[in-house]
């Protein structure tokens, strides 16, 4: 009896909350491990949660707007010598167990990466960080041992742990953090490998701003089923692949396919014809993205320029240079073939002393929306005189062949980063060349002088004035032909929650795994 | 008592051999399995130096050391840490898997064998009639249809379609359960599942049963038993049934060793969280240290039944003890 | 003998599509000809791919593949099963020894997911290495029945006349003995085939094969990607299901056609 009525009072007290719950899914991976350890992040699940909704950052960086919002940290400063960092850490904030949160925890939290570096997923101590120093009760001071202005992003990608209960973690690397005690938004209310749903943290620093009393996260063994869950209206946000969502024939359901990382055309740029820049030319005019957009991606990737810089930092863009940028233009294509000495053979694929221009063009095997694009590109490009064999390898075989420059043509992608800066530096720089993004391997010593630039200065102008200088290296000599944005998988409902972000209200890139998810979180209102 | 030796034997030798497999086949290919996993999650460079280390792993070690360790490893049942569900342990992840297998396998197997027989006898018994033409029909049909197919089109019909069913999963991710709900939903989620391997493997049982019926019924004391004008209930029952069995109760011993990875496709279709859906995420997420796991398990259940068969009958039939 | 016109008559019409595939179907398989996803229509009696491409063309051209692949399948294991088995049986001692436990152990590894583990490390996924990768985990079985009925041979008065009088132990094996066992080996392979079109079907479905070549196998992984069933795209799945089902059918009834033959026991009427 007593039972009875705890359950009828749970479900009066469910029933006028219940509005105020947040349905999401994480992953398709199957049942949850319990894994609340915001650094290890194989396989999403549980661990995404922790990283955002439980354990915050020292700033948040929103990479939609470029924008530095302080959280744990109010402040930061540099040093004239640009080779130390300041940071005021918050007062009057607590770990969820009661326990104040203060500058022993940062210190803790960086020394336990140094000596864990399995740890130290965004590379602090990797990208020149010497050590970290507590200043007084409010400020810790982060020495470099290089001036690397860029280093911020890499600082303030790292989860702050509390010191009283991780050191005594013998190895925090292989620690699951079963029960999580963070200074986030949420706390873990309950666990089962089919669901965990996380509670409201009345405590939080900025509770007030917190209108989502509960999150409730699912576990789905396969696309099907998310994806069945997804159609009924049971889901309120879901950052998976879903072919088709237009037809979903349900009102609430909305989705924004934001720009993710930027997907290209590499060439081996040691080969012959690949290291004559009028063929890439003509390959880059040959090709016609918004096709490769509306059939091989159903219009759910999003448009690039010819330079990769994204909406949010169109402040960057060179504009002398716009009237450089190329465009689809088969005719001209074939005009700069015919320049370059080629003829036409028999089959319509243009030939010189006997080599056919054929190759093959790799992509890695089951990747079916990019198989879709290099089917289409080889179709494009055979109008042009071209032959691009659509080849699927291995994954793993993929990556080997191209760090191996076994490679003619390859369909791949560049890490964006947080911004243009580390997007250039990524997609550019000869350090990157094969093994990271610059897979085609454009090694140039100007290039890598204007990065390495980047990162000596945090003044807007003068990065303003080497962008454009890289822009213009960019559109004179095509290392890669950009084709599009991977979008970033994010679906809504618009039953429960108000206050989504869309075309019409862009403030985030709505990723699941880290920060972005309690920024956007913070912005929902219950419906009534 | 050499018999029983010989086979222990072999079955160790085999034993062997799978763990040796298993430790060869991934390290005959080149590649660096951090980075395959990571590229995949869009990790940066630093992430992925950063989980090479907490995978711990390294290439560089001569091949002998590595094996060496492998066995000791895998003799003291350390399968390592899984990749995708890292730090959770490979045994867990497959204690984890085990016992829904085993359940919606283990039931489906006997509750096919048992169908499949009895309409085996009556295959057999009335070969020459047209119910038992047709069963023969449907059996061979049965046998053709990839499985996984039958699984997608019950998905279609009665999970999609009709919505009797739920298409997926082993239980409802919506809300806690607990006691006596959770049974019944679990029994819910599973029973798509369960009829789809029951059709598929209903035709093999029919068949081997209907073969052994025919053969038995040719044999020349059941011949005798007619000229002697005995009953044709008591000849099918106590002569021709009884004796066909035995054959088709060694298929039925053999088939519980796989029915650890009897069900790989369908549970693949449904997405059951048992060890055919296990392998299958660690396949596509080249998981290797759970690759590894769940083909040693699935390798020793089927010898473990193996093993069992041929004791028995060693025990049974002296005749094979020679 | 109804079983074996019947199976015939299918396996007739799949060579006949397969031989002509180009004359029938309406469209090149691999050429993107509308937009993507299309219903069935008069243009498209299947409807299009998630590329464009037409189905009903896909099917009709997956033919041939899939045909190649179970039937080179069939050959190879039989093959293998046919020579292991005969040495095995002929021989006797050590040799037996080693090659029976060479069998069993093949025979009680499951071959399915070692399949499926091989697929899973191979990078180069061709049509040959599907090939390779179910025969080679799969000759068990066959080898059991052929050494069986070699050894109870072997012991028979022609052969140890033709021993006696110095006849090679291979001219014995190869000509006086194989012809013996002929229908025994052709409903061997029959059956390896029919496990070379399912076995196909499974690896393709997974992804584990060349899904950029066609076969029935690699249309229903295509299906099952572009999630064909939950966008009421089921005549996808329907149609490469029931031509791997109908070929699969045709020859599990020779194979049972063959065996009754072969096995008087089967047959008594």
């Amino acid at each position: 009896m007593k039972r009875f009525l705890v359950v009828l009072f749970l479900a009066l007290a469910l029933g006028t909350v219940l509005s105020s719950e947040l349905t999401m899914i994480l992953s398709v991976t199957g049942p949850h491990p319990k894994n609340f350890n915001p650094y290890l992040s194989t396989g999403p699940g549980p661990n995404y949660a922790a990283a955002g909704l439980i354990y915050e950052t020292l700033y948040y960086v929103n990479n939609y707007t470029g924008e530095f919002v302080p959280w744990l940290a109010t402040a930061y400063k540099w040093s004239e010598d640009l080779k130390a960092l300041m940071l005021e850490i918050r007062q009057k904030v607590q770990w969820s167990d009661g326990v104040d949160f203060t500058v022993e925890d940062v210190l803790f939290t960086f020394e336990m990466l140094k000596k864990f570096p399995a740890l130290d997923v965004t590379g602090v101590w990797r990208s020149g960080l010497s050590s970290v120093e507590k200043v007084d009760n409010k400020t810790i001071k982060f020495v470099l041992s290089d001036v690397n202005t860029m280093f911020l992003y890499n600082l303030f990608g790292v989860y702050i742990v509390p010191k009283h209960l991780w050191e005594k973690v013998e190895d925090p690397s292989k620690f699951a953090n079963e029960g999580p005690i963070g200074t986030g938004a949420y706390l873990l209310e309950s666990f089962t490998p089919q669901v965990f749903v996380l509670k409201k943290n009345p405590n939080y620093w900025q509770a007030d701003k917190i209108k989502v009393e509960r999150i409730r996260v699912p576990a789905f063994s396969g696309n099907e089923s998310a994806q069945l869950a997804v159609a009924n209206g049971e889901i309120d946000w879901a950052g998976i692949n879903y072919p088709r969502i237009e037809n979903i024939p349900n009102p609430d359901i909305k989705y924004w396919f934001v720009g993710g990382n930027p997907v290209f055309v590499f060439f081996n740029l040691e080969r012959e014809p690949f290291n004559d820049v009028r063929f890439r030319k003509a390959v880059a005019q040959a090709i016609d993205t918004d096709q490769l957009i509306k059939i091989a991606m159903t219009n759910y990737a999003v448009r690039i320029n010819p330079v990769g810089i994204k909406d949010g930092y169109s402040y960057l863009i060179n504009e002398n240079l716009k009237n450089k940028w190329w465009s689809y233009n088969a005719q001209e294509a074939t005009k700069i073939l015919e320049q370059m000495g080629y003829k036409k053979g028999k089959d319509g694929i243009y030939e010189k002393e006997g080599r056919r221009l054929s190759y093959n063009i790799i992509v890695p095997a089951g990747w079916t929306d990019w198989i879709a694009v290099c089917e289409l590109v080889s179709q494009q490009v055979k109008k042009i005189g071209l032959e691009f064999k659509t080849t699927p390898v291995d994954f793993g075989q993929y990556l080997d062949m191209i760090r191996n420059k076994n490679f003619d043509v390859a369909l791949s992608w560049a890490n964006y980063g947080a911004n243009p800066y580390i997007f250039y530096d990524n997609f550019l720089n000869s350090s990157n060349a094969y093994r990271g993004s610059n897979r085609g391997g454009w090694i140039d010593k100007e290039t890598d002088e204007l990065l390495a630039k980047l990162k000596l200065t945090d003044d807007l102008s003068s990065r303003k004035a080497t962008m454009a200088r890289l822009q213009e290296i960019v559109v004179n000599n095509i290392p890669a032909v950009p084709l599009f944005y991977n979008p970033v998988w994010f679906i809504y409902s618009e039953k429960n929650f108000t206050g989504w972000p869309n075309e019409k209200n862009a403030f985030v890139e709505p990723r699941t795994p880290g920060m972005d998810k309690i920024y956007l979180i913070m912005r929902l209102t219950p419906k009534k | 008592m050499k018999y029983f030796l010989q086979r222990m034997l072999f079955y160790l030798f085999t034993i062997f051999v799978a763990i040796t497999l298993n430790f060869l086949i991934p390290r005959l290919m080149p590649g660096d399995p951090a980075e395959r996993i990571l590229s995949r999650y869009e990790a940066d460079p630093n992430a992925i130096a950063a989980m090479k280390i907490a995978l711990g792993i390294e290439t560089d070690k001569p091949l002998l050391d590595q094996y060496v360790e492998y066995l000791k490893n895998t003799l003291s049942g350390n399968f390592g840490i899984s990749y995708v569900y890292y730090p959770v342990k490979v045994q867990q992840v497959i204690q984890n898997a085990l016992p829904w297998t085993v359940g919606l396998v283990g039931i489906s197997t006997l509750i096919s064998f048992v169908i499949g027989t009895l309409l085996g006898v009556y295959a057999g018994w009335n070969r020459e009639r047209a119910s038992g033409i047709s069963l023969l029909m449907i059996s061979i049909l049965l046998r053709s249809i990839p499985y996984f197919w039958l699984a997608m089109l019950m998905v279609y019909v009665f999970g999609f379609r009709l919505k009797w069913f739920p298409i997926a999963g082993a239980y409802s991710s919506r809300q806690i359960m607990e006691g006596f709900q959770f049974v019944k939903n679990v029994l819910f989620h599973g029973f798509l599942p369960s009829i789809t391997l029951i059709i598929a493997s209903l035709g093999g049982w029919i068949l081997t049963m209907r073969n052994n019926m025919v053969a038995i019924l040719s044999e020349d004391f059941v011949l005798l038993a007619e000229a002697k004008g005995l009953k044709k209930k008591d000849i099918l029952l106590r002569y021709a049934a009884r004796n066909a069995m035995l054959p088709s109760f060694t298929a039925f011993g053999l088939s519980l060793g796989f029915v650890v990875s009897g069900a790989l496709l369908t549970e693949i279709v449904f997405s059951y969280p048992g060890v055919g859906f296990t392998l299958y995420r660690a396949v596509i997420s080249q998981d290797y240290p759970l690759i590894q796991g769940l083909f040693l398990i699935i390798s020793l259940s089927v010898l473990t039944a193996n093993l069992i068969v041929d004791l028995t009958y060693g025990f049974l039939d002296p005749r094979v003890r020679v | 003998m109804r079983k074996l016109y019947v199976a015939i008559a299918i396996l007739g019409i799949h060579l006949i599509i397969a031989a002509f595939a180009d004359l029938i179907a309406p469209y090149d398989p691999s050429e993107i000809v509308n937009l993507p996803y299309q219903p069935p229509s008069k243009e498209h009696l299947l409807g299009t791919d998630r590329l464009g491409r037409d189905i009903l063309s896909q099917l009709l051209h997956g033919s041939r593949l899939s045909i190649f692949i179970g039937v080179s399948v069939g050959a190879l294991m039989t093959l293998l099963s046919t020579t292991i088995g005969m040495l095995s049986g002929y021989y006797g001692g050590v040799v037996d020894r080693i090659l029976s436990t060479l069998t069993d152990v093949f025979l009680v590894i499951p071959g399915l997911p070692l399949m499926i583990v091989i697929s899973a490390y191979i990078r180069v996924r061709g049509p040959l290495v599907v090939i390779l990768v179910i025969a080679l985990t799969s000759w068990g079985g066959g080898t059991r029945i052929i050494r069986s009925q070699v050894m109870s041979l072997r012991n028979r008065d022609f052969v140890m006349a033709l021993k006696s009088i110095g006849e090679s132990n291979f001219r014995i094996m190869f000509f006086e003995m194989l012809p013996n066992m002929f229908s025994l080996i052709v409903a061997n392979f029959f059956s390896a085939v029919l496990y070379g079109i399912l076995g196909e079907a499974s690896l393709s479905f997974l992804g584990l094969s060349d899904v950029s070549k066609i076969t029935w196998g690699t249309m229903l992984y295509w299906a099952q990607s572009a999630n064909a069933l939950l966008n009421g795209m089921w005549y996808w799945v329907l149609a490469p299901g029931v031509a791997i089902a109908s070929l699969g059918t045709a020859f599990a009834l020779l194979n049972f056609y063959v065996d009754e033959l072969t096995n008087p026991r089967l047959r008594r009427s």
